[in-house]
Parts: C-alpha cells; sequence; structure tokens
C-alpha cells in the first residue's frame, strides 16, 4: 500500500511540471510577436493620423505627415522582419553576445566601425610618415599636401593587409627605449 | 588657378570644413535612402 502510494506520488512530479514560458535570449520576445511594440506602432500612427486632421488633402504638411506615417510603418515592419528581440517596455533590445544569429546587431557594425577607424587612422600614419621626410614637415601638418593626402587615403582601404604586413617585418612597432617620455 | 589660392585652400580648417560638410552629407543621404537603421541584419 505504502510503495503504490510513493509510485503515484512519483508519477505525479512528472504528470504536474508546469510549463516554461517560451522566451528567446534573455527572456525577450520577438518584436514582431510583442504586444507592447504593437501598441507602440498603434499610439505613434494614431497621434500622426489625427494630426492629419488639421491640414487639407494634398496641402505639403498632409504628405509630409502622410510620409512620416509611412516611414514609421516600415520601421515598425523592418524591426520586426529583422529578427529583433523586444522587452517588456515594446522596444528592441539588441544582443550583442556575439551569436550568429544576432551578428547584425553588433559584431557586423563593430567591424564595420573597426574598418572604417582603421582607415581613417592608417591613412593619417601614412601622410605623417610623408611629411616628416619632406624638407617642411610643420608646414606640411597645416597646410596639407592635398594630392599626396588623397593619394593616401585613397590606398589605406588596404589597411588591414598593410598593418600586418608592417608588423610582421618589424616596421610596425618601435622597442620601448625608442619612444620618449616625459621628464622622470 | 592662383597658387596662393590653392595653398590657402589647403590649410587644415579649410579641408576639415570641407571634408567634415562631406561626410555630414554622406550620412544624411544614406539616411534618406536606408532610414531607421538598427540592425544591418537582412530580411
Amino acid at each position: 500500500m505504502k510503495r503504490w502510494f510513493l509510485i503515484f506520488l512519483t508519477s505525479l512530479a512528472f504528470v504536474g511540471t508546469p510549463n516554461l514560458a517560451q522566451a528567446d535570449v534573455s527572456g525577450l520576445t520577438p518584436c514582431k510577436d510583442s504586444a507592447v511594440f504593437k501598441r507602440r506602432l498603434d499610439g505613434s500612427v494614431k497621434k500622426l493620423s489625427a494630426r492629419l486632421a488639421n491640414y487639407d488633402e494634398g496641402t505639403p504638411a498632409y504628405l509630409a505627415l502622410e510620409a512620416q506615417i509611412e516611414k514609421t510603418q516600415a520601421r515598425f515592419d523592418k524591426y520586426g522582419k529583422q529578427g529583433l528581440l523586444c522587452g517588456a517596455d515594446g522596444l528592441p533590445h539588441l544582443i550583442a553576445d556575439g551569436r550568429p544569429s544576432h551578428a547584425g546587431e553588433f559584431v557586423l557594425p563593430g567591424i564595420g566601425f573597426i574598418y572604417i577607424t582603421g582607415w581613417i587612422g592608417w591613412a593619417g600614419r601614412s601622410y605623417l610618415q610623408f611629411s616628416k621626410k619632406t624638407d617642411k614637415p610643420n608646414e606640411n601638418e597645416i597646410i596639407i599636401n592635398v594630392p599626396v593626402a588623397i593619394g593616401m587615403m585613397s590606398g589605406s582601404f588596404l589597411w588591414p593587409v598593410a598593418a600586418w604586413n608592417e608588423l610582421v617585418s618589424g616596421e610596425l612597432l618601435v622597442p620601448s627605449d625608442e619612444v620618449t617620455v616625459s621628464p622622470r | 588657378m592662383d597658387k596662393n589660392l590653392l595653398k590657402y585652400l589647403s590649410t587644415a580648417p579649410v579641408l576639415i570644413t570641407a571634408w567634415m560638410s562631406f561626410t555630414a552629407a554622406f550620412i544624411i543621404e544614406i539616411n534618406r535612402y536606408v532610414p531607421d537603421s538598427l540592425s544591418l541584419a537582412s530580411y
């Protein structure tokens, strides 16, 4: 009798487990399924549509408001289709942990940012190195030799390759004792 | 063009004004054609 009671209680533990709510990363829900996100869209469109009543159809202000409404709907639609995740606030939250499913939110913009800043930096460094070899280096830093500078800027799009080659050949870095420091 | 005029136009303040204007216009136009880009994900 006691054994049957124990078997019955154990089986209840498996039958009676509560179902976890289906949530994505960090408890967020896809924006296209988020009710609060939809509410934000409806609220924005409603406010803009209410202002439409102040103007006659076809006037520039009316057309601008219509364009604004279309832009708002396109934005919410785009965020839904891109797979962004929304919080309880109904706003998209970017996932920055590097997972490939959300690469477009942080990883790809990050790579783009590093590439652009590297391009700028490499172009500046190349021009400075050129300027130091001229007979008026200080003047060439305040009155830029534009043709040379444009050449450096165009050529720096391959900066990762150039930087790697310089690192490997030893031209990128100097030993610590050649780096000047303030008087100690 | 006058050599001195070209030299003046190559000074740092003039070039930075021109270059920043170009960069701003570039970013503004990108946002005109691809507005509200929060993520680089495709769909």
